[in-house]
């Protein structure tokens, strides 16, 4: 009898294991050897109101190019099983896809119908990265990259903005969470460029740059931060991190001042007749990375203290330009709400919606420059001598 | 021959057999229903089972070492309406069983197996806890000691892992309004994991007197586990889309990894959970068969004619698993009103019934 049972055990065990391709539950086996392993997917809107899909593999073991697909369909589910008729070799597999990249058109129209193919498909993550492109489309980037590997290079920018912190790339989780507590979200941006000038060893024809924040606002794309608002933007949200600022240097060059840390508060604070605000506060430390003439002397503590002065004025213009913007829009992509409601849940419930119209800003920057490591024009004459 | 569990074995039981029943509410109907201080209903819930705690403690204070629930019942309601009570038991645990094959099988289909029918999950489960629940109580007690320390190092991987990486804002703030919602989701909690109450029917199969302290420990453990799913669920998704996830815990295991080398584990998460269906299911099929014996008059277990018994409960709950729910619909209101109800009447209510007509009866 015990060993009756043992083989039963046994039996139904295999039952429940997936090793057969008979079946309902065994439609999950793959051969292991068949797959192509999607790695990065391109998404964009047609006018038909129809979905184009391109996909990339990464490059196999042995370096030879990645496998790129672009097919057009009603929707994304169709699309994957169109772009599946047209694999060259094995099955195509998505539960490995890193990135994401959305065309303009397509963002403008609306990503809620991409966020529930991914909550809903058993192959996709919610960790998945998701960028937008400024302008252009993701079938253009993804066509156009076919002698590189569009998978390496979007790496490639989520490594130098995090090291930067000019830009982040959020994960689809990330912004889907934003999405619903604020109705408004950041999201990655890149900008298309050409490589005919840069880059000159073999490669693609378009390559992408870090082009900082899409703001997305009720799940479509509303606007753009580039540049100083895309810094302000990483700072409020503490993912600021070794980056560069250019200043006057109170003469007729520029300096530029690497910021190498730098903290931030969100103050909720309330007036007496219950009028929010939020206090911005932060303090950043930076160095001289590079000036444009080297002084005479060494600098003196006034100098220094001047272009500490310089970034902490263009820090305050790009973020009130950014709290500003946020207003403007009507998108809490800052999570501001979340700053007001922890505070004082029943002021800010109070307050109805909208409410960032109603909010008013103030900001103080300190910046110090924390070294200036001397090195003065000297031995060359002028003044010094 | 001795058919009877240590205390660590029974306390390996409770831990691994809650998993189960678990998961399927947590953390996704908390966070629909309470929203982002969901969290706090997993600390509330302590008071509800501290209550139920004192009244099993009361119950068995009196009590030789051997006795079970079903002992109790005949002492308290009389020997004719404790059989019936043990009956209506048996009848409750078959349909428990049959809905929680249902859920591991929908769990399966809906995680990875998308498309596929429920029936060859359901024939499959119920034909191995069949087995396991045909033979002696013990074995299913040295497999939960077995289990348990997995599951737990799992659980408790996963969740420290997804907690690290959590967001605050979506936790914060907490307002004296969420007390309500939470207090409410604390019975619904304290509803969930008395579920390993029903191993006081086992008092015959455990060595020495029934104890409810032995289960406080992993009693906290486990309350700890949930609180830390609960939390980095509604942390990393927050609580809107933990509430519309079906399985937010599995979602979350999708993306947790390590240097890029280990990636999609949730497969075996989910498989692990397997080890949870096994036994909670086999203790069901098993309680049923000997309370049905018990009600019949045949209390001995081992006896072929107590077999016969399990073989009817499990035919019973294979008919409520394949038929029980044939829409989504359905399967909610199973899942989110029914069986929480008639759970709250069989671990709590009933009971507390017992334990004052024992009293008045002056029998307990």
């Amino acid at each position: 009898m015990k060993k009756l049972s043992i083989s039963i055990l046994l039996i139904l065990s295999v039952l429940l294991s997936g090793c057969s391709q008979r079946s309902g539950i065994y439609a999950n086996y793959r051969a292991i050897e068949l797959l192509e392993i999607i790695q990065s997917l391109g998404v964009d809107s047609e006018e038909d109101g129809g979905v184009t899909l391109s996909a990339s593999t990464g490059k196999s073991e042995s370096s030879s190019a990645p496998i790129l697909l672009c097919r057009h369909a009603d929707n994304l589910p169709q699309a994957i099983d169109t772009l599946q008729d047209y694999a060259p070799k094995g099955e195509l597999f998505f539960a490995h896809v890193q990135y994401i990249v959305m065309g303009r058109d397509a963002a403008e129209r609306g990503i809620d119908s991409l966020l529930d193919f991914i909550e809903r498909d058993n192959e996709m993550r919610m960790g998945t990265k998701f960028f937008i492109l400024r302008s252009g489309t993701a079938e253009a980037l993804f066509t156009a990259s076919a002698g590189g590997d569009i998978t390496e290079t979007l790496a490639s920018v989520d490594r130098d903005v995090e090291t930067r912190g000019d830009s982040h790339a959020y994960s689809f989780r990330e912004v889907a969470r934003s999405l619903n507590e604020y109705g408004a979200a950041l999201c990655g941006a890149l900008q298309a460029v050409e490589t005919e000038d840069s880059v000159f060893s073999e490669g693609a024809a378009i390559s992408v740059i870090p082009g900082g924040y899409a703001i997305l606002r009720e799940g479509r794309l509303v606007g753009f931060l580039g540049d100083g608002e895309a810094k302000a933007a990483s700072l409020l949200t503490h993912r600021l991190g070794v980056t560069t600022y250019t200043v006057s240097d109170g003469a007729s060059g520029e300096i530029v001042l690497e910021i190498d840390d730098s903290k931030v508060k969100l103050k909720p604070v309330w007036s007496a007749d219950g009028t929010p605000g939020i206090a911005v506060e932060a303090d950043v430390d930076a160095v001289i990375a590079q000036a444009e003439r080297r002084p005479a002397e060494p600098m003196d503590k006034n100098h220094m203290d001047f272009l500490s002065h310089e970034l902490a004025q263009q820090l305050t213009r790009d973020i009130l330009a950014v709290l500003d913007l946020s207003r403007d829009l009507d998108a809490d992509f800052l999570g501001l709400g979340g700053v007001l409601r922890r505070d004082d849940a029943a002021k800010f419930d109070a307050l109805g919606s909208p409410f960032l119209d109603r909010v008013s800003f103030t900001v103080r920057v300190e910046a110090r420059l924390a070294h200036n490591y001397d090195l003065t024009d000297n031995g060359k004459g002028g003044d010094a001598a | 021959m001795n058919d009877s569990i240590s205390r660590r074995q029974a306390v390996a039981i409770g831990f691994v057999a809650l998993l189960s029943p678990l998961i399927r509410r947590f953390p996704r109907t908390m966070a629909e229903q309470i929203g982002r201080s969901a969290y706090l209903s997993v600390l509330f819930a302590v008071i509800p089972l501290a209550l139920m705690f004192l009244l099993y403690r009361w119950i068995f204070s009196r009590q030789k070492a051997g006795t079970g629930l079903a002992d109790i019942f005949c002492l308290s309601f009389g020997k004719g309406v404790g059989r019936a009570v043990c009956i209506l038991y048996a009848l409750w645990f078959s349909f428990y069983a049959g809905f929680l094959l249902r859920s591991g099988a929908d769990r399966f289909i809906i995680t990875v197996f998308h498309g596929a029918g429920a029936w060859i999950f359901i024939i499959s489960m119920l034909l191995l806890c069949l087995l396991a629940a045909l033979g002696q109580v013990r074995y299913l007690g040295r497999s939960a000691m077995i289990f348990r320390p997995l599951m737990a190092a799992v659980l408790l991987l996963i969740t420290v892992s997804g907690f690290l990486s959590i967001d605050l804002s979506p936790l914060l703030p907490v307002t004296a309004s969420d007390l309500l919602p939470n207090a409410r989701g604390a019975l619904e909690t304290a509803n969930v994991l008395a579920v390993v109450f029903y191993l006081a029917f086992l008092g015959r199969n455990i060595e020495g007197k029934f104890r409810c302290r032995d289960y406080l420990g992993w009693g906290i453990c486990l309350l700890l586990i949930l609180f830390l799913i609960t939390t980095a669920c509604i942390g990393m998704f927050g609580a809107h889309l933990t509430g519309k996830l079906t399985f937010p815990f599995f979602m979350l295991v999708r993306d947790v990894g390590a240097l890029g080398s280990l990636e999609r584990i949730e497969p075996m998460v989910i498989a692990i959970w397997v080890f949870s269906d096994f036994v909670i299911i086999s203790l069901l099929l098993y309680l049923a068969g000997w309370l049905l014996g018990f009600g019949f008059g045949m209390p001995n277990s081992g006896k072929p004619g107590r077999q016969w018994l399990t073989a009817a409960g499990a035919a019973a709950s294979c008919v409520t698993a394949l038929f029980c729910a044939k829409s989504l619909a359905a399967f909610r209101f199973l899942s989110e009103d029914l069986v929480p109800l008639l759970n709250a009447v069989f671990v709590f209510a009933i009971p507390l019934i017992c334990a004052v007509t024992g009293k008045v009866r002056k029998k307990l």
